[in-house]
């Protein structure tokens, strides 16, 4: 099952590779350019050098998880259509769509620390021990909210209401909308804090990170197994397709 | 005999359309064509006793055992061939029988791969790329690999040359001709159900309109043909459609037991000619 489920994703994957690659080549650039606008000796001598590299590695770190983004975005939580007909059942589904998940996640933040690591050869934003525990963990949780998306099938579209406005379950609408803000948010902070070298003292960051954990992980586990369920459903996943192109005879 | 498929006032609402109250059952060693016009509901209804669509209300029972609380163990017993490809189109036919064969207890590769080879299907070709009535080939050769009892087809002859669906026919008449196993196939050829059916299940808006023997149904009505001025004046009174026509008309009618048609000629109806007519004429008199 588990070349199944990589071909599914590797479809998908191949299908967009040309726009990826088109956004990694804007960012880069675009990475390159500030950078060496930052590494002006001018501008770098203002800066000083530690932080000229802490402005690259937060420039780099965010175009990523932008690109992990988009990523997340097309390569949705799907179970691929064999498994809805063949002999599996709800536990297999489960199996599946939680392997998925797991599989992106770790793809992710692979992806996350290889790159940075190359581009900037440190994956931590400042040297600063508290900091990085909380950058870890907002990347871990910033992962896996962008990733628990239910994906629709490659031919499907939204289900609409009435007024044709794209219907969302509570489960969605909390993980993409609610958390997806307050992630941001914590993002926004951080990056800001990072960028200012301000970090509190040692109760203040352990405070911060035992809140990053509670609230974020109780946003990831308590909407974990209802978005799955929803992927579970082949009508919301594949049942809204267009009209079939072929003639079909009546007498 | 216990019933192989037995589904029991199963409801179900998908936009605007719904499924009702639809029940009806299945002895194993038969074969049931399900008969419709387009939009009656027959996909619809084939994707609910898979349980691709959540069922809204009643039950599907397959050997004893219920789909939702059963569904692995139900899955494994049965073989789809669907109108729509389930497999993944990127990667080649055995590389999916082997992927998608590992969830049934009973698959056999070696036999998948001689049915491949009777059927002329490239085992090294994406299924993406195969055409319409090798993918149906292909569902078939898989199905029969994992020892199947319950065979679900969804327009399997559509888009096959007559060559194969004429084999087709004779691979369902053999998968029936032990008495273990069962057919339920949606066509809208009514040739097929015309020859192959032992019993057929007429679905008109959504609802199981009737479901009987063929035989039985066939003998429900009678075409009698006369002039104009003879069908207008028809003394019989279960009449569903009358046609008139420059070279002749025709009443289509309930038959009732003993019932003489005098100097009338009188047809048994074709399947077409009684989905026709009661689509005409409205779908009375049962």
């Amino acid at each position: 099952m588990f070349s199944i489920m990589m071909t599914d994703m590797w479809v998908t994957v191949k299908k967009r590779l040309t726009t990826w690659m088109l956004y990694m080549i804007i960012g880069f650039g675009s990475v390159r350019i500030l950078e060496n606008i930052v590494m002006n000796p001018q501008i770098a001598e203002a800066l000083s050098a530690v932080k000229a590299v802490q402005m690259k590695r937060i420039l780099i770190s965010l175009l990523l998880l932008i690109i992990l983004y988009q990523f997340a975005q097309e390569i949705t939580l799907r179970i691929c259509r064999g498994m809805f007909v063949c002999g599996a059942g709800k536990k297999e589904r489960m199996r599946y769509l939680i392997e998925q998940f797991f599989i992106k996640l770790l793809f992710s933040f692979l992806f996350l620390m290889v790159v940075l690591f190359i581009t900037t050869r440190d994956i931590f934003i400042t040297g600063n021990e508290g900091a990085k525990a909380v950058q870890i963990i907002l990347w871990f949780f910033t992962i896996w909210n962008i990733n628990l998306k239910v994906g629709i099938g490659i031919k499907g579209a939204r289900k609409l209401d009435e007024k044709g406005y794209a219907v969302y379950s509570k489960a969605e609408i909390a993980v993409n909308i609610y958390w997806f803000c307050f992630i941001l948010i914590q993002n926004i902070v951080f990056y800001t804090c990072s960028l200012l070298n301000f970090f509190p003292g040692k109760p203040w960051t352990t405070g911060i990170l035992v809140m990053m954990l509670i609230s974020n992980g109780y946003f990831g586990v308590r909407y974990f197994k209802p978005i799955l369920m929803e992927a579970m459903s082949y009508e919301n996943v594949y049942r809204q397709e267009p009209e079939k192109e072929y003639v079909q005879y009546d007498i | 005999m216990e019933d192989l498929l037995k589904v029991e006032h199963l409801n179900k609402r998908v936009g605007e359309f719904c499924l009702k109250d639809i029940s009806f059952s299945l002895k194993p060693g038969y074969i049931m064509g399900l008969l419709g016009v387009n939009g009656a509901g027959k996909t619809t209804l084939i994707h609910t006793i898979l349980n691709l669509y959540k069922k809204d209300g009643g039950g599907v029972y397959v050997d004893d055992m219920e789909m939702e609380e059963e569904e692995r163990a139900v899955k494994d017993k049965i073989g789809f061939v669907l109108d729509e490809n389930m497999f993944e189109e990127s990667m080649s036919v055995i590389r999916n029988a082997k992927g998608f064969g590992k969830l049934y207890s009973k698959f056999d590769e070696e036999l998948f791969r001689i049915f491949c080879k009777n059927f002329g299907i490239p085992l090294n070709k994406t299924v993406g790329s195969l055409s319409t009535g090798m993918k149906v080939r292909f569902q078939l050769a898989f199905a029969l690999s994992h020892d199947a009892v319950l065979f679900i087809m969804d327009e399997p002859a559509a888009g096959l040359d007559p060559l194969f669906r004429k084999e087709l026919m004779r691979y369902m008449q053999e998968i029936v001709e032990d008495g273990t196993r069962s057919v339920l196939f949606s066509t809208h050829i009514t040739e097929d159900l015309e020859k192959m059916s032992d019993y057929i299940v007429l679905m008109r808006d959504g609802a199981v309109f009737l479901s009987m023997p063929t035989v039985d149904l066939k003998e429900r009505y009678r075409i009698v043909y006369g002039t104009k001025e003879q069908i207008e004046t028809l003394p019989f009174f279960r009449v569903i459609y009358k046609e008139y026509g420059e070279y002749g008309s025709y009443a289509f009618l309930e038959s009732t037991e003993g019932e003489d048609y005098g100097e009338y000629e009188v047809k048994e109806p074709l399947l077409e000619d009684i989905m026709y007519c009661l689509e005409k004429g409205g779908y009375s008199y049962v």
